[in-house]
C-alpha cells in the first residue's frame, strides 16, 4: 500500500481503536462546537440590529462570547491531552517498526483533521437543527417578540470552522512537540515511574492557607461598592489559587499521615487506594482541583440564574417602583396640583391605561453631605460635590401636611421632630441634624408613597424627611434646598407597547424641570436580565459538561493505568469482591473531596453573590440562600449519578481481563 | 503423602472457531514431595507454562486431579480460590509482577495486607526475610528504583511471606542477568534448604542445575526426570544438557520420521 494512502488509514484506525477515548473526547468537541456556532448565530442574526433594546442583549451575548473562547480554550486542550498521553505508546511502536517521525507526524495531523471536521461538521448540524430552540429560548428569556425565521448563518460557520482549526493546531504544535523530544523506548514506557513527592509541602500548605483566608475574608467582608465586581474576581481567582496549593499540600500530607497509620493503611482496601493516590499525588491533586473549580462555577452560575429568573420582579420593583415621575414648578396658587392630576387623567384616558396610584404633592429636594456618627445622622452642606460622590445622600423633604394629605394618615409633629424614611437599609438613629439643628427621629418609616423597600440595601440609598413645616427647616437648609416643586408620581397597569407610548407622551407632554420615564428603562432592565439568564443558563450546561468529561477522563486514565496493578494483585490472591470493594473506595474519594471543597467554597462565596446580585439590584438574600440551597441539593444528585456511572466505567475498564 | 500430586492432567485448548482442538497437556502425571526442590523443563510450547498455571489454580484442566495435602485444588469453588492461593501458595514471576505504585515493602505485605494479618506480625515476619534476600537496605524504595536482581528477589519475599506450602516460580531467572540470576538460584537453594518446596518452571540449564529433581516435558507428557542425588551442580549441568540434547534430536527424529 502506498504511503499517502497508508497514514490517512492508520490516523482513521488510531481513533475508531481507540473509541473509549475518542467518542468523550469527539463528543466534548461537538457540544463545544454547537455552543460555539449558536452563539455566533444569534450574534450574527440580521434581527440583532433592528428589534429594540438589542443592544442589551447584543452586549451580553458579546461578553458571553469572548468568555466562551476563554473557556474552551484550555477545555480542548485539557481533554486532548489525555488523549495525546494514553496514544503515545501506541505511537512509540509506530516508530519503532521504522515509522519515521515526520510521518507520525503526518498521520496526526490527519487525525488532527478528522477529529476537527467531526467536530464542526457534528456541532454545525446540530446548531442547525436546535438553533430555532435556542434563539426561542433567548428571545423568550428577554421577553422579545418571537420569531420564526432563523437563517443558516455562514458567517457563524466560517467562525465555528477558524475557532477549531486554531484549536486543533494548538493542540496538534504540543503533540508534536512532546513527541518530537522524546525517544521511542521513553513513549513506550511513559508513565510508570512515580512522582517525587513535591517539597516545600508546608510552604504550599501555608500560602494556600493564606490566598484562601483572604478569598474568603474578601468574600465575608465585602462591601456593595463601585468595586464589586472586581473584588469578586479577585476573590475567584484567589480561591483557585488556593485550591490548587491546598489541595496538593492537603492529598500529600493527609496521605503521607495515613500511610504511617499502619492500622488504617495495611486494610485491603485502603491499602491500594492510598498507595495508588500516593504514587500519583500532585496529578491527582490537579484533578480534584479541576473538578472542585467546575463544581463551584456549577454552583454558583446556576444559583446567580436561578436567583436572577425568581428575582427579576423584585428588581424591577426595586429599580422603578413607580412608572413615570415628573417634577413641576409650584405656582403657589394651589392650582397647580389640580391642573398635574387633571393632565395626568387626561393622558391616562387617552391612552387607555388604568391607574394604579398617584401622588402629587410639593416638595424639596437636594444633596447633603451626611455623617453618621453612631447615635445622631448629621446632613451638612454638599456644596462643590457631586452628586454620587462618597457619603452624599439625596435627601427629599415634605411637610406633615402633605404626608398627612397623600398616605391618608394623621401623623403630629413636633418643631424639634421628624420623621425619617430610607428605601435601603434602616438607619436606627435617634437624632438627626440638619446643619447644626438637631432634632429627634420621631420614627422612622417603613414604607413611603411611591418607593419600594429594599431594607438589605446600603448602597446609593435615598432618603425622605417629613417635618412639621417649612419653618422647622433651618436656614441654610432652605438655601441649599431652593425652591419647592411639585412631584407628580405615578404607576398604571396596560399593554406594554401603549404603556411605553403613554409614558412618552406623558413626561414629554408638559414643561417639566425634570422627568423619569421608567416604563422604558424598565423594559431595557428586563431585557438585560433575560441577557444574563440566557447566557448564565448556556455556561451552567458548559461547565457542567466540562466538569462531566474530566471526571469521565480522569478516572479512565486512571482506570488503564491500574489495570495492570489489579491483574497482579489478583495474581497474589485478591478477590473479586476485594477489588471491587477498593475501587469503590478509591472512586469514592475522587468524587467526594472536591464535592466537599465546592461546598465549601460556594458556603464562602454566598455573601459575596448577594452583594453581586445587589450590585444589579437584587436586594433578598433569602431567595438567593434559597436558590443556593436547591442549587446544591440538584447538584448531589447530579454528582451522585455521574459518580455512579463513572464508578461502573472504571471497574469495566479495570475488571476486563480479570 | 505427597505434598503435592498430579493426576492424569490433561488441558486442551480449543480455537475460537471451534475448529482446531490443540492438546498443551497430555496425562500428566507426578508428585512433588515435602521439601522438594523441583525444575520443569521444556522447550517453549511444551506446555510448561499451562502446567504451572494449572497447579496454581489460576487455570483449570480439561480433566486430571491436583492435590495438594490431599485436598483437589480443582474443585475448590471460584470465591474461595483467591484466598486458597494467597494462604497456601506463593509465586514468583518471570516479570516479577510488582506494583509500582507500592514500595518494596509494601509490595511484601500485599499478601498479608490482603490477608488482614495484623502490622506487628507481619512487620515480624519481613525482616529476617529480607534479611535472608539481602534487601533490607531496599525495603523503602519503590521498584522503578531498583535494579531486576533486586525486584526478583522482593517478589521472592512476597511469596514467602505467607509461608506457603509450595512456592511456583515461573522462570524467575528469565528477565536476570547471569550474576543476578546466580544469586537468586543460590537464595533458592538456601530458602530449600532451610525446608520450603519450591516447584520452579524454566528452561535455563543453570537454574534448573540448582534443583534436587528436574523433570522435562514435551508435547504435554512428562519425557523424563532426573534426580540431582549426590552429584555436584556441574554434573546435574551436564546431565540435564545430555537429556535436553535427546530429547530434541529424539523430536527431530520424529518429525523426520
Amino acid at each position: 500500500m502506498k504511503k499517502h494512502k497508508l497514514l490517512p488509514i492508520l490516523a482513521f484506525n488510531g481513533i475508531a481503536k481507540n473509541k473509549e477515548l475518542y467518542i468523550p473526547y469527539l463528543g466534548a468537541g461537538i457540544f463545544s462546537a454547537f455552543l460555539y456556532f449558536s452563539f455566533d448565530a444569534i450574534l450574527r442574526h440580521p434581527v440583532m440590529g433592528t428589534i429594540p433594546r438589542a443592544a442589551y442583549a447584543y452586549a451580553m451575548m458579546l461578553l458571553g462570547f469572548i468568555l466562551l473562547h476563554v473557556i474552551m480554550l484550555p477545555f480542548l486542550h485539557y481533554t486532548y491531552r489525555f488523549l495525546i498521553k494514553r496514544r503515545k505508546k501506541e505511537i512509540g511502536l509506530y516508530s519503532i517498526l521504522g515509522m519515521e517521525k515526520r510521518h507520525i507526524a503526518m498521520m496526526m495531523v490527519y487525525e488532527s483533521i478528522i477529529t476537527t471536521v467531526v467536530m464542526v461538521l457534528g456541532g454545525v448540524l446540530l446548531g442547525m437543527v436546535f438553533a430555532r430552540l435556542i434563539f426561542l429560548l433567548f428571545f423568550y428569556m428577554q421577553d422579545l417578540p418571537a420569531l420564526n425565521d432563523f437563517p443558516f448563518s455562514p458567517g457563524a460557520l466560517l467562525d465555528t470552522i477558524i475557532f477549531f482549526t486554531v484549536s486543533a493546531g494548538l493542540n496538534l504544535a504540543y503533540s508534536l512537540y512532546s513527541v518530537g523530544k522524546s525517544s521511542p523506548v521513553e513513549l513506550m514506557s511513559s508513565g510508570r515511574r512515580g512522582e517525587k513527592k513535591p517539597r516545600f509541602i508546608s510552604m504550599f500548605a501555608l500560602f494556600g492557607l493564606i490566598l484562601l483566608a483572604l478569598g474568603y475574608g474578601m468574600s465575608i467582608t465585602a462591601e456593595l461598592d463601585s468595586m464589586i465586581f472586581t473584588n469578586f474576581f479577585l476573590a475567584v481567582f484567589l480561591v483557585v489559587i488556593a485550591t490548587y496549593f491546598l489541595f496538593t499540600a492537603a492529598s500529600v500530607v493527609l496521605l503521607s499521615f495515613l500511610k504511617k497509620r499502619k492500622s488504617f493503611y495495611y486494610k485491603p482496601s485502603n491499602f491500594i487506594t492510598v498507595s495508588g493516590m500516593y504514587y500519583r499525588m500532585k496529578r491527582s491533586a490537579a484533578g480534584l482541583v479541576n473538578i472542585c473549580v467546575f463544581s463551584t462555577m456549577v454552583i454558583i452560575t446556576l444559583t446567580c440564574t436561578a436567583a436572577l429568573y425568581f428575582g427579576t420582579d423584585t428588581i424591577s420593583s426595586i429599580m422603578y417602583p413607580y412608572d413615570a415621575g415628573l417634577v413641576l414648578e409650584m405656582k403657589h396658587d394651589g392650582s397647580d396640583r389640580q391642573l398635574a392630576e387633571e393632565y395626568v387623567r387626561m393622558k391616562e384616558a387617552a391612552y387607555g391605561m388604568k391607574e394604579e396610584f398617584l401622588y402629587v404633592y410639593p416638595a424639596k429636594s437636594g444633596c447633603f453631605k451626611a455623617e453618621d456618627t453612631g447615635s445622631a445622622y448629621k446632613l451638612g452642606s454638599a456644596e462643590g460635590m457631586s452628586r454620587r460622590s462618597e457619603g452624599i445622600e439625596y435627601i427629599e423633604i415634605i411637610t406633615l401636611n402633605e404626608y398627612n394629605r397623600i398616605t391618608g394618615e394623621s401623623r403630629e409633629l413636633a418643631d424639634q421632630e421628624v420623621l425619617l424614611y430610607t428605601d435601603g437599609k434602616e438607619l436606627n438613629r435617634e437624632e438627626l441634624y440638619l446643619f447644626e439643628k438637631r432634632y429627634a427621629v420621631k420614627e422612622e418609616l417603613m414604607s413611603f408613597p411611591g418607593s419600594f423597600k429594599a431594607s438589605e440595601n446600603s448602597f446609593n440609598n435615598d432618603y425622605w424627611l417629613v417635618v412639621k413645616d417649612e419653618a422647622a427647616l433651618p436656614d441654610q437648609a432652605a438655601e441649599l434646598l431652593g425652591e419647592e416643586s411639585l412631584r407628580v408620581i405615578l404607576s398604571v397597569e396596560g399593554k406594554e407597547e401603549e404603556k411605553e407610548a403613554f409614558a412618552e407622551d406623558l413626561c414629554t407632554g408638559i414643561p417639566a424641570i425634570e422627568y423619569r420615564n421608567f416604563v422604558e428603562s424598565e423594559l431595557d432592565m428586563r431585557c438585560m436580565c433575560g441577557g444574563l439568564l440566557f447566557i448564565g443558563i448556556f455556561f451552567g450546561l458548559l461547565f457542567t459538561i466540562c466538569l462531566l468529561i474530566i471526571m469521565y477522563y480522569k478516572q479512565i486514565t486512571e482506570g488503564y493505568e491500574d489495570r495492570e496493578n489489579f491483574e497482579i494483585m489478583q495474581k497474589v490472591g485478591m478477590s473479586h469482591e476485594e477489588i471491587r470493594a477498593a475501587i469503590a473506595r478509591q472512586v469514592l474519594l475522587v468524587f467526594f473531596i472536591p464535592l466537599f471543597g465546592a461546598v465549601c467554597h460556594t458556603s464562602a462565596a454566598v455573601p459575596m453573590v448577594i452583594l453581586l446580585l445587589g450590585a444589579i439590584r437584587l436586594h433578598d438574600s433569602k431567595l438567593i440562600v434559597a436558590c443556593c440551597a436547591a442549587v446544591v441539593a440538584l447538584f448531589l444528585v447530579f454528582y451522585g449519578i455521574s459518580y455512579i456511572m463513572t464508578a461502573r466505567t472504571y471497574m469495566k475498564i479495570v475488571e476486563r481481563r480479570a | 503423602m505427597s505434598l503435592l500430586e498430579i493426576k492424569n492432567l490433561k488441558k486442551i485448548y480449543t480455537s475460537r472457531m471451534g475448529g482446531n482442538q490443540v492438546c498443551a497437556l497430555n496425562n500428566v502425571n507426578f508428585s512433588v514431595e515435602k521439601g522438594e526442590y523441583v525444575a520443569i523443563m521444556g522447550e517453549s510450547g511444551s506446555g510448561k507454562t499451562t502446567l504451572l498455571n494449572i497447579l496454581a489454580s489460576l487455570d483449570k484442566p480439561s480433566a486430571g486431579n491436583v492435590l495438594l495435602e490431599g485436598k483437589d485444588i480443582t474443585a475448590i469453588k471460584q470465591r474461595d480460590i483467591c484466598a486458597f492461593r494467597r494462604d497456601n501458595m506463593g509465586f514468583v514471576f518471570q516479570d516479577f509482577n510488582l506494583l509500582d505504585t507500592l514500595s518494596l515493602q509494601d509490595n511484601i505485605f500485599l499478601p498479608l495486607v490482603l490477608a488482614q494479618v495484623p502490622y506487628q506480625e507481619m512487620y515480624n515476619r519481613l525482616y529476617p526475610l529480607a534479611q535472608k534476600l539481602e534487601i533490607e537496605e531496599l525495603l523503602n524504595k519503590y521498584p522503578y528504583e531498583v535494579s531486576g536482581g533486586q525486584k526478583q528477589r522482593a517478589a521472592a519475599a512476597r511469596a514467602l511471606i505467607t509461608q506457603p506450602k509450595i512456592v511456583f516460580a515461573d522462570e524467575p531467572t528469565g528477565a536476570l542477568d547471569s550474576r543476578a540470576a546466580d544469586k537468586l538460584l543460590s537464595l533458592f537453594s538456601r530458602i530449600n534448604e532451610e525446608g520450603q518446596t519450591i516447584l520452579m518452571v524454566t528452561h535455563s540449564i543453570s537454574a534448573a542445575s540448582h534443583a534436587r529433581r528436574v523433570l522435562f516435558i514435551k508435547d504435554g507428557c512428562v519425557f523424563n526426570q532426573i534426580y540431582r542425588g549426590n552429584h555436584t551442580k556441574e554434573e546435574m549441568y551436564k546431565l540435564i544438557s545430555d537429556t535436553l540434547t535427546i530429547l530434541q534430536m529424539g523430536g527431530e527424529a520424529n518429525e523426520k520420521a
